[in-house]
């Protein structure tokens, strides 16, 4: 953890996990964020030609964190569509608002390199260490 | 840790009771003294069979087939069993993958027909087959036919001119399971479905043209239609982005769901609701949806597979052998302590094996036992086996079980080697993805002809046949 924030990889028996850090608890969401999709893609140039707005409600933090990730698998499965920066606001309670930058999947220039299925609630964690944020997550792949 | 299981004979471990609070039954471990050192050193799988232990409803034993490895909730290789109707049902007790599973189509074709053209028929394949994420080459459906596809399932495909009855009639609960909710599925599930269907997928599906090379039982390989030489297709895919969402949406439900009915469990994945309850119902219709969709895959698939061998090499009777599911829940009825209960069984990571005489079995292969289809790794070899004694809840291995994680094999393994290992053994690879032949390398695999030594040994199938990989397609 040199970084002050980032997020790296881990394995978890035959699947892998995500663990990102930083000082506020916007940046764990928004390295984890950028993490799963980076681990899908790996590295590609991906350019913010549009913009969408996520909203989410959750019980507790490893939820909101659960199904924020999740959000990245829809756009990229679902929707066909790469992000590739992202801002992230926490709300009250376990809420938060985000906005995402990215374009469509050009076959073209676009290649999908992982299948992650999901994101599994095993093991997530969301939590503060000494002045930073820390949160993990094992991928179903 | 200090894993202090009891041996009850050669291939069978027990976790007692008192292992961990919350433990309403004993975990059973189908296994040799080899393989569970492996497992006790890194303990993880074996505390995931001890965690579904306290799934509320539990009976028998949570057990573990001998292809057991780590995943998240229940262990790769878990079967769990809850009574009816106030058991618990847990989206984690059948995976993401709902109803991934494997179908074997035997061709008329025999090694040295293939002799000059095995590398035609891998690039027509490959081209055949949609493979990869996404929706690519994926067929378009209306919404109004998806929900069909949801209730018919296999059978939605036959209609459309893709298979023929006899296909159906070749599967486990003839590829169309009854008690589908296409309403229980979300949009967000629907949206994923709509083009995927007829795609394989990334991760380790694949599409395997294959060789019989060895048989050990004749009658039953007699009964399958197989021998020695003759060159068979295996299909491994599941229900594609529909499945996975399916199961995100409802352990999200089941994860808030669980305060209201008072259920703790030690590992949030194994989040569930009664089966009577309205989450348990609804996670039920849609996950048999889901099940549904994937059966119209693998047969959208064997369609695509039957046309791409067709223009390779003439006209021929491609025939379904078998199809199993084997991420996927059931009501099923089976004799515990001497009382004939109804149960709902979840196999995450393990085959149903139904016994010779089962009335659910086609009447082709009541006599001897259910076909059992264990894929090994790409390079190396898969197997068909048979059902034998019915313990476990009638179940077996699904797999080679991985010895590497992903990461792991990325770090170790080198991929000009991987390449260069499987041209060696003959093997014709397409694979849309090279970073996933590198993950899906044979090393990073535990050795399948172990697995189904010790699935034999300790009576749960018997061996029939062993197949060698001659073209890979992956995603």
């Amino acid at each position: 953890m040199s970084e002050s924030k980032g997020c790296r990889t881990f394995d978890h028996g035959g699947d892998a996990g995500l663990f990102a850090w930083g000082p506020r608890l916007e940046d764990v969401f928004e390295q984890a964020f950028l993490g799963l999709v980076d681990y899908i893609v790996e590295g590609q140039q991906v350019r913010p030609q549009e913009e969408r707005s996520i909203r989410l409600e959750a019980p507790d933090g490893e939820s909101l964190l659960v199904e924020w990730l999740g959000e990245a698998l829809f756009l990229i499965d679902g929707e066909g569509w790469l992000p590739g920066r992202v801002k992230v606001k926490v709300g009250e309670g376990f809420s938060l608002e985000a906005k995402v930058w990215g374009e469509a999947i050009d076959p073209e220039c676009h290649w999908i390199i992982r299948d992650v299925k999901a994101v599994t609630y095993h093991g997530s964690k969301l939590l503060r260490e000494g002045d930073a944020w820390q949160a993990k997550v094992v991928l179903d792949l | 840790m200090v894993w202090d299981l009891e041996k009850l004979d050669e291939y069978r471990w027990q976790i007692p009771r008192g292992y961990k609070p919350g433990m309403l039954v004993p975990g059973l471990i189908f296994i040799d003294g080899e393989e569970l050192a492996n497992l006790k050193e890194e303990g993880q799988a074996l505390e995931q069979v001890a965690n579904a232990a306290c799934l509320p409803g539990i009976v028998g034993f949570a057990y573990a087939m001998p292809d057991i490895h780590t995943g998240y909730g229940l262990p790769i290789g878990g079967v769990v069993a809850t009574k009816l109707p106030d058991g618990l049902i847990t989206p984690g007790g059948v995976g993401y993958d709902i109803n991934c599973g494997v179908r074997l189509l035997a061709t008329p074709w025999r090694e040295e027909d293939l002799e000059d053209k095995w590398s035609d028929l891998a690039d027509e394949l490959y081209r055949a087959i949609p493979s990869g994420l996404g929706d690519k080459g994926g067929l378009k459906i209306a919404q109004g036919d998806l929900d069909r596809v949801l209730c018919q399932g296999a059978a939605w495909a036959v209609e459309q001119g893709m298979g023929s009855q006899e296909d159906l009639s070749m599967s486990e609960e003839e590829g169309e399971m009854a008690g589908a909710d296409p309403d229980a599925v979300s949009q967000r599930a629907k949206k994923r479905g709509q083009g995927q269907l007829g795609t394989l997928g990334s991760g380790n599906h694949f599409v395997e043209v294959q060789v019989v090379d060895r048989i050990y039982r004749e009658e039953e390989a007699r009964v399958m239609g197989l021998s020695q030489g003759q060159v068979v297709v295996m299909i491994h895919s599941g229900s594609r982005g529909l499945g996975h969402q399916v199961c995100s949406d409802y352990t999200r439900r089941m994860v808030e769901a669980m305060g209201r009915y008072g259920i703790k469990l030690p590992d949030r994945q194994l989040a569930g609701a009664p089966l009577s309850s309205p989450e348990g119902k609804r996670y039920f219709g849609a996950m048999v949806a889901a099940a549904n969709y994937a059966w119209a895959n693998r047969q959208v698939l064997t369609h695509r597979v039957r046309e791409a061998l067709r223009q390779v090499m003439g006209h021929g009777e491609i025939r379904v052998v078998w199809d199993v599911a084997h991420n996927i829940a059931k009501i099923e009825e089976h004799i515990v302590g001497g009382e004939e209960l109804k149960l709902c069984v979840h196999r995450k990571g393990a085959t149903r094996a139904l016994p010779g005489g089962h009335s659910l079995l086609p009447e082709v292969y009541r006599g001897m036992g259910q076909p059992v289809l264990v894929p090994g790794d790409m390079g190396s070899g898969s197997y068909v086996l048979v059902g034998n004694r019915g313990e476990g809840f009638a179940s077996a291995c699904h797999g080679a079980g991985r010895r590497l994680s992903r990461g792991e094999a990325k770090r170790l393994l080198q991929r000009d080697e991987v390449f260069a290992e499987l041209a060696e053994a003959g093997v014709e690879l397409r694979a849309a993805s090279r970073q996933v032949v590198l993950e899906e390398a044979p090393t990073a695999y535990k050795d399948v002809d172990e697995v189904v030594r010790i699935s034999e040994g300790a009576g749960l199938t018997r061996q029939v046949l062993r197949l060698a990989p001659r073209c890979v397609i992956k995603g």
